[in-house]
């Protein structure tokens, strides 16, 4: 484990952020602690999955798999009458079980293959969940017993949790970013065969890096579970926030530690802007946005170098008569 | 962090510019809209029937509070057909617009999601689009659903042919994995075991299912007499034409909640002959209305004149969804939520779409049941009897 | 006899669906770009084919052409211009990329032509032998799409062109050395993927109730259909369509219509694990 400055700055500019956004808790109104909230969610999908696409190098597309998974695990304790932070371990332990699971049939696969896979979880998972109605309702959805307390309580309750659930995601991805695990996840992306022959166990790492990443956005589906009190299973396992996920963190930046962080919200902030101005047009606005970003950003904003673009230009500007 | 302030105040900003300065006051309703995704069809529907709710309001003079007039207006957000967004944007309605009552987005699922914001902070809600039970089981004290339950309309329908199609006696139910139509077809199998029908077929179907060709073979086989089918339009136009096209004969052929919308028989042509439906409404069903419109002819004129087409029990549940909170708020001479919700659950309200009347559970308990079935071409009330326009017409027309 | 039309059921079904990923496959296969704008082609295929027949009048014969001649040029226009600069990038990027131009391409078809459902209503009735139904509309579907197959499979093993994108596929640098201008190879490909996606809408749009939320599920059944089939390959994309079909059909008689659409994808994962290259084999090139 490298603890050199640089990880040292990381924890106090994170540390930080954290502090002031549990703060500020106390001058919001509860739209905004939702907004933020559903901001901090997004924020730990990001994080997780930063850890197998953005350091491993595997495209995962199951993200939502695992929220919903989470979710219902949630709500499922919950109806079997667990108190609230019991049922969050539920749902982080059932993440964790379906990593393993998952991880072990298809972390042998690369690139597309890869990919297809988890967007095929997805789909299953959702499926089940519709079928299974003995446990999770099925089409008619579960209601989750409400946490009692007045609006302003509550927001903040759950704020102050997916904060904490961020935090922790935050600790996480520090922390794999300066160890040897970490550095593991990188000898795997750049070259898998190599990484084993420089003494990296593989598969262990694979899985490890599989069932962290699961664990984190299943509890994230567990305390959104709880706090939207009512989930069906189009809703716990929606697919188009499994590809949104991989965008945010390459707008910020793959495999870097504060990347999913800034991608999460610009992508979140932008989203609220494009839908509150062009109401008819969102959904092909974020897509020129996208594209924009993929042609002009395509490492992100930390993994960009700023200084080589800057170079590049100015260059450029020389260059020119 | 304050970029995101800057973006909703100057969002707020900018849609406080869009309200001219009135030296009236307003009264603003919140409606999270599904414009976008899966739901958008309906969604529009429903923007329709508030829309028409609010001019003719306004066209009166306003919503009169206890003697002052104040204009009606809408706060809509588009909810993108996504439950989480939808229940963000109640949040929003309630916190940063502060709107004293609400209009339940489309669907059971949404409805329900969100009723549980409205119930945290006391906001009343009407609910146009909800009429399955299990939507009004958590003992909510603000969310009032204009719909009465499905169970009434399957009993309704299971009466009447019983009456008139006593030969029919084996039934096939075939509907989708989703809350309202599941929900509806499991009563209909109660409504018909009930009263001694034989179910020889009893299945769910999934979302986004591209052929049913197999099912209805199955189906086929067994000769039923009647068929039950329930699911989104696009389900039943493909169910529909996949019948014609495996060759499926049978004496009834009842399809929710498609028929009741013009574009099912714009779809299927001549196959929608015969097909027979239910509704919680229909234009010809000859209510008086004193407060707004003045009779469901009157108001289906007044919907066709504005956007050309006739209004399906959709659009009409939307519009008294709002009318019978302008109604209860007048009679409350207050917008104060306590004073209202307690007015919404007394009080019988007579409006075009029939007597509403929200029972305990919130649920409008005014059974109003209409079957229906496509004649030549359009939509034919058979029961109840007092709104009886024609009579059953037996047999689904061959396959070509 | 049942059985029989049962089966029956299943291989035109998994007619259609071969028709409707052999695009996606080509071009999967020849430039490694996994393309999400696929479903929505595949839609706007079927649209422009209402619009034609409904508000122009026209006869299907001459719609069917046009319609895929205009989305052939769409593909070329757009691979050239906008997908060739990330090319050789990641998968993730180019996913990403098909995917935002399909949030584009699918909020204009909800504003051209909104969400109502809209059917192409012919009645051509049923032919009928031993027992076994079959809808014209249906033969007429498969005979258009297989024709067009046939086609595509002629032109990839026979022609200059063909053979170019064979060669692509199979050794990108090869054929570069061999004197083959990659971007042009790209473009076409990416054009005749656009093609065959509209000549599946042309089918759809006779099928089918068309809406803009076919797109996802198409895509879906398109992803499913490569993995089963392998990439790249046209005798392979027919018979993932085809098992696919079965694969479902049966499916629903076995365990019920609620577990249609999860038994294909289950599948999919079933051989993802098992058999990386696909069903069959990594050996069919064309």
């Amino acid at each position: 484990m490298t603890f050199d400055r640089l990880v040292f700055l990381r924890l106090l500019v994170g540390l930080a952020l954290f502090a002031a956004a549990a703060l500020s808790c106390a001058y919001l109104d509860n739209y905004q602690l939702q907004v933020f909230t559903t901001l901090a969610m997004f924020c730990v999908l990001c994080w997780g999955w930063n850890i197998v696409g953005g350091y491993m190098g595997y495209p995962s597309l199951a993200t939502i798999a695992f929220f919903g998974v989470g979710a219902y695990a949630d709500g499922i304790a919950q109806v079997q009458g667990l108190p609230i932070g019991a049922a969050w371990l539920c749902a982080a332990a059932a993440g964790a079980i379906l990593a393993v699971l998952l991880g072990t049939a298809l972390l042998r696969l690369k690139g597309h293959y890869f990919a297809i896979g988890t967007i095929a979880t997805v789909e299953v998972c959702r499926e089940i969940s519709n079928n299974w109605s003995e446990l999770t309702g099925g089409a008619i959805g579960l209601n989750i017993p409400i946490q009692a307390g007045d609006p302003d309580f509550v927001g903040r309750f759950f704020f102050l949790a997916m904060l904490g659930l961020a935090l922790i995601a935050f600790l996480a991805t520090v922390l794999v970013d300066c160890s040897r695990f970490g550095f593991g996840l990188r000898c795997i992306r750049e070259n898998e065969r190599a990484a084993s022959m420089v003494g990296v166990d593989v598969f262990k790492y694979k899985v490890g890096a599989f069932v962290l990443s699961g664990a984190l956005s299943a509890a994230a589906g567990g305390i959104y579970a709880s706090m939207v009190a009512f989930i069906e299973p189009k809703d716990a396992f929606n697919l188009i926030m499994t590809i949104e996920i991989p965008v945010m963190v390459m707008l910020g930046g793959m495999g870097t530690v504060f990347g999913p962080l800034v991608g999460g919200v610009f992508y979140v902030v932008l989203k609220e802007f494009v839908w509150a101005y062009f109401i008819n047009w969102h959904s092909g606005i974020l897509g020129v946005i996208i594209v924009a970003v993929i042609y002009f950003l395509p490492q992100g904003a930390f993994g960009t170098s700023w200084s080589a673009l800057f170079a590049k230009a100015r260059s450029r500007a020389r260059a020119t008569p | 962090m304050t970029r995101l302030k800057i973006v909703l105040a100057a969002a707020s900003l900018a849609m406080m510019g869009t309200v001219p300065a009135l030296a009236q006051e307003t009264l603003r309703f919140g409606a999270p809209l599904a414009l976008t995704g899966p739901l958008a069809d309906a969604g529009a529907k429903a923007k329709q029937g508030y829309d028409i709710c609010v001019s003719a309001v306004n066209a009166k003079g306003g919503v009169d509070v206890g003697g002052k007039k104040r204009k009606l207006e809408l706060v809509e957000y588009d909810y993108q057909s996504e439950t989480n967004r939808a229940v963000q944007i109640v949040q929003r309605l309630i916190n940063v617009d502060k709107v004293p009552f609400l209009l339940a987005p489309y669907g059971s699922g949404d409805t329900k999601a969100t009723a549980v914001v409205a119930e945290r902070y006391g906001v009343p809600m009407v609910a146009a689009s909800a009429a399955t039970k299990s939507v009004f089981d958590q003992n909510f004290q603000n969310l009032f659903g204009i719909l009465f339950p499905n169970s009434m309309i399957t009993e309704g329908e299971v009466a009447y042919y019983k009456k008139n199609a006593p030969d029919v006696k084996r039934v096939a139910v075939l509907a989708l994995n989703s809350l309202f139509p599941k929900a509806i077809a499991g009563d209909l199998v109660e409504s018909a075991k009930s009263h001694g029908y034989e179910v020889v077929f009893n299945t769910i179907y999934s979302p986004d299912t591209t052929d049913f060709s197999n099912v209805l073979t199955q189906i086929k086989a067994l000769k039923p007499d009647w068929i039950y089918a329930t699911g989104y339009t696009q389900d039943l136009i493909l169910i529909r034409r996949q019948m014609a096209d495996v060759g499926v004969d049978v004496k009834i052929l009842t399809m929710t909640a498609g028929p009741a919308y013009p574009e099912f028989a714009d779809n299927v042509k001549a196959l929608a002959e015969n097909v027979t439906t239910n509704s919680w409404w229909h234009q010809n069903a000859g209510y008086k209305d004193d407060f707004l419109f003045g009779s469901s002819l009157k108001y289906n004129e007044a919907f066709r004149e504005r956007f050309k087409r006739d209004a399906t029990y959709l659009e009409a549940a939307a519009t008294v969804s709002c009318e019978t909170l302008v109604m209860a708020i007048e009679a409350a001479k207050s917008i104060s939520a306590d004073a209202v919700r307690q007015v919404l659950h007394e009080k019988k309200f007579e409006t075009f779409y029939g007597p509403v009347q929200f029972g305990k559970a919130g649920q409008n308990d005014v059974n109003a049941a209409l079957v229906m079935q496509i004649q030549k071409g359009k939509l034919v009330v058979l029961a109840p009897e007092n709104l009886k326009q024609g009579t059953l017409a037996i047999g689904v027309p061959p396959a070509p | 006899m049942a059985l029989g039309q049962y089966l029956v059921n299943g291989l035109l079904q998994g007619g259609l669906y071969a028709c409707l990923a052999v695009g996606f496959s080509l071009v999967w296969g020849v430039l490694n770009v996994v393309n999400m704008l696929h479903g929505s082609l595949v839609v706007l295929g079927a649209y422009f084919t209402l619009y034609g027949v409904q508000q122009m009048g026209l006869p299907l014969y001459l719609v069917v052409p046009a319609v895929c001649v205009a989305l052939f040029l769409f593909g070329y226009a757009i691979q050239r211009s906008l997908l060739n600069r990330v090319m050789a990038q990641p998968i993730l990027i180019t996913l990403t990329l098909t995917f935002g131009l399909d949030l584009i391409v699918n909020n204009l078809i909800l504003h051209v032509f909104s969400a109502t459902p809209r059917s192409l209503v012919t009645d051509f009735g049923a032919l009928e032998f031993l027992g076994i139904r079959i809808p014209v509309v249906r033969i007429g579907g498969m005979l258009v799409a297989g024709l067009l197959t046939l086609l595509l499979y002629w032109l990839l093993r026979h022609s200059r062109i063909g053979r170019a994108i064979i060669a692509v596929r199979m050794d990108r640098h090869a054929a570069a050395l061999m004197g083959i201008r990659i971007p042009q190879i790209y473009a076409l490909t990416f054009g005749i993927g656009a093609f065959m996606a509209a000549a599946a809408g042309c089918a759809v749009a006779l099928i089918y109730p068309v809406t803009p939320m076919m797109s996802g599920v198409f895509l879906g059944k398109a992803f499913v259909i490569c993995v089963l089939g392998g990439l790249g390959s046209v005798p392979g994309a027919i018979v993932g369509g085809v098992v696919l079909g079965l694969v479902e059909g049966i499916g629903t008689l076995v365990l019920g219509p609620q577990w249609a659409t999860s038994m294909g994808f289950l599948l999919m994962m079933g051989v993802i694990v098992l058999f990386p290259a696909g069903l069959a084999g990594r050996k069919g090139y064309e």
